[in-house]
């Protein structure tokens, strides 16, 4: 079995033996509008090659790569694309590969290289760097091949010569099928898939930690420190927050119990600030013989936010504010209608989030403005804040 | 393993909600921010198109009052009295709320009571039955002194401040308000409250045998209010005697009284604070029967004899409100 490490992006300790190892260096290929500046395509790739065999790599020669690409039916442009540059390393049977371009005009060059890792069909690392055409620019390769350098420096290990107080493997379990996890915050190393990721080798030292970043299409992305406490890890990765853009509620609120609430909520920034549009219809209702429900609709548009809360935070403080008017009729015939016109002072609400739902606790303050034909006339409505308890569905 | 685990997390939640609701009471499912007696209502009426003209440009600053009148033939009338500041209009109602007309009449009172001819005197004018319309009659007295008709004849009542102990005077008229004999009068207290007497209202109900005439009186010195129980036919055979507390009465002490009225479930006495209590007819508040009226607004309220209805007249909306009060009979 193969493993990996990218120590010197982990802190880790180094570890420059990478016997068996072996990576490709494509054609750095050269998209200036002329083509007099082709002699720097060797120039790079001979760097690239050169530090590689430094750091322990068997290089490909590059009559073989070629074949291998002419087999595919590549040319030397496609290989900077990644896909098809691991298709040519795999058959090849390399570790990483290393490809990349640049162009020269008007004196500046754009240089970009970028390395894949075979095995995980995964993207390492990439460097992009500009400069002028001069002396100057064999400095500019050297530091993007140096900046590279550091994260390409694989190696394989056999498991049975790893050392009793290193990793041997870690484990990291999901419920985000298809999330990608980066380590050190950029260097990815897979996808969760059913439920597990298991990462590459890692030379590190039992008693240490790693920070590890879950990231997915749709959600906040997540770090977490991972400590390494026994050769073999297994961690749970806390599940990622989905950013919320709409939301529906169903309230059940004092002062009316007979009745229910439901409401649309739309984020204009997810999970920060937000408007809903609320209707409460309930029952007026005595609970004895003499009496008839009373029939109140209340509508109101509230803008609101969570001003004191991070975004994945399991409790969330929220405060909304706005307008409302409740209509109330009779059920009884040719009876006169009433409509409180009113302002939503202040809402606070504790939301207990789970990953679709949230439940959460609500007071309301309603100050009833006293206009038109009205019941509740000016001045603060009800003897007490309203209470809601309610639910909420995300999407 | 995510249902499992939301359910893990769901269930205490759902456990402690539970709970909560079945210590809740039918009184928190009963609250509201609206006034409790809404769900109670049977007619609500718009009296603005009648009042508006009247009050608008003086704000806050009128008297409304309601009163419900029965006549002989048991058909109730609802009457909704207007004082602003030298003008004084009527609204007279039939049981369903339906206005049956609009008087204005400077000689219009507090005083309301159905005369022996089977016509109701409000202040110093008669309306015909039904009170769409009315008599070329005058009714004597002052415009708030009240009355009642029993035995084929109208008795007028009042307070004679001019002696000590204040007296209650009464006098005898016939069926077209002519005067019958010379008003008689009797001590109201001349033990404890000897003066400082007013009576401010009237009831009669000729099924209380006994006790057909109840008479509000007021010691406003003292801020007490004497519910007095006298019977009609000591009116009429110039028999009443003194004192008057003497007969079975019982005290209501309060200095915010609104209203009070008579019903056969009780005396329902209101305060300017829009709470009303029910006491039987040894000055007992009944059980249970205190409410609130859960409004910021004006209510003036009047019963019908039997009590089963309540009129409420919300002055501060111009609103006249007909509703059951769920009240049991005694």
């Amino acid at each position: 079995m193969l493993y990996f490490v990218a120590a010197a992006s982990l802190g880790a300790q180094e570890n420059s033996a990478g016997a068996g190892l072996s990576a490709c260096v494509f054609a750095v290929v050269d998209l200036s509008d002329s083509g007099e500046n082709a002699q720097f395509q060797q120039i790079i790739r001979e760097q690239l090659e050169l530090e590689l065999s430094g750091a322990g790599f068997e290089t490909v020669p590059a009559a073989r790569w070629q074949a291998a690409r002419d087999q595919l039916g590549y040319g030397d442009l496609e290989l900077t694309e990644g896909t098809k540059a691991i298709a040519v390393g795999e058959a090849l049977d390399v570790q990483v590969v290393v490809t990349g371009f640049y162009r020269i005009e008007g004196g500046r060059i754009v240089l970009e290289l970028k390395a894949y890792d075979v095995l995980q069909r995964a993207f390492i690392t990439g460097v992009l760097r500009t400069g002028t055409v001069d002396l100057s620019m064999y400095t500019l390769i050297d530091t993007a091949v140096a900046r590279m350098l550091p994260e390409i420096r694989l190696f394989s290990v056999d498991p049975g010569s790893i050392d009793a107080q290193q990793v041997k493997e870690i484990t990291l379990f999901s419920q985000d099928e298809d999330a990608e996890v980066y380590l050190a915050g950029e260097q990815f190393v897979g996808r969760v898939r059913q439920g597990a990721l298991t990462l590459p080798y890692f030379p590190l030292a039992v008693g240490s930690t790693i920070r590890v970043v879950t990231r997915k299409d749709g959600y906040y992305p997540h770090e977490q420190e991972i400590a390494i406490r026994e050769p073999r890890v297994e961690e749970t990765l806390k599940r990622l927050t989905r950013r919320t853009r709409w939301a529906t509620e169903l309230t059940w609120t004092t002062n009316q119990l007979l009745g229910f609430g439901l409401a649309q909520r739309w984020y204009p920034l997810p999970d920060i600030l937000f408007l809903a549009l609320e209707h409460d219809f309930y029952l007026q209702h005595g609970l004895t013989a003499a009496d008839r429900a009373v029939i109140h609709n209340d509508l109101k548009l509230l803008v609101g936010g969570y001003p004191f809360s991070p975004v994945d935070a399991a409790f969330r403080l929220g405060l909304s504010s706005g307008l409302g008017m409740i209509i109330t009729y009779f059920t009884l015939p040719d009876q006169p209608v009433f409509t409180d016109f009113y302002w939503s002072v202040i809402n606070t609400f504790i939301e207990w989030n789970f990953p679709r739902l949230t439940i959460f606790l609500g007071s309301e303050m309603k100050y009833a403005f006293g206009i038109g034909k009205n019941l509740l006339r000016r001045g603060i409505a009800g003897e007490g804040p309203f209470v809601s308890l309610g639910a909420m569905w995300k999407w | 393993m995510v249902r499992r685990l939301v359910a893990r997390r769901l269930l205490p939640a759902t456990l402690a909600a539970a709970a909560l609701l079945s210590l809740a009471t039918c009184e928190l499912f009963r609250m509201s921010a609206f006034p409790g007696f809404l769900s109670r209502v049977v007619v609500a009426r718009d009296l603005g198109g009648q009042i508006d003209s009247l009050v608008d440009r003086y704000g806050d600053e009128w008297e409304g009052q309601v009163r419900v009148l029965r006549d002989a033939g048991g058909e109730d009338y609802v009457f909704v009295l207007v004082r602003v500041f030298g003008s004084t209009r009527l609204i007279t109602l039939d049981s369903d709320l339906n206005v049956l007309g609009t008087f204005d009449d400077p000689s219009l009172g507090s005083r309301a009571m159905v005369d022996a001819s089977n016509r109701f005197v409000i202040g110093k004018v008669v309306l015909n039955n039904p009170p769409s319309s009315r008599n070329a009659l005058s009714a004597p007295g002052g415009s708030d002194d009240p009355g009642f008709a029993s035995g084929g004849a109208n008795f007028v009542l009042g307070v004679d401040g001019g002696v000590s102990p204040d007296e209650l005077r009464y006098e005898e008229f016939d069926d077209a308000w002519t005067s019958l004999d010379p008003p008689e009068s009797v001590p109201i207290d001349s033990v404890i409250r000897l003066d400082n007497w007013n009576l401010p209202l009237v009831f009669f109900d000729p099924v209380a045998a006994g006790k057909e005439v109840i008479l509000v009186l007021n010691n406003w010195a003292s801020g007490i209010f004497e519910i007095v129980f006298t019977p009609a036919a000591a009116y009429e055979s110039g028999s009443l005697t003194g004192d008057v507390v003497a007969y079975p009465s019982f005290e209501i002490s309060a200095w915010d009284i609104q209203d009070i009225s008579y019903t056969r479930r009780g005396i329902v006495v209101s305060t300017w604070d829009r709470s009303l209590t029910v006491y039987d007819f040894l000055g007992v508040p009944r059980q249970g029967l205190q409410e609130e009226i859960n409004t910021r607004n004006e209510i003036r309220q009047a019963y019908d004899m039997d009590g089963e209805y309540f009129y409420y007249f919300d002055k501060t909306e111009r609103f006249l409100y007909k509703g059951l009060t769920g009240w049991p009979e005694l």
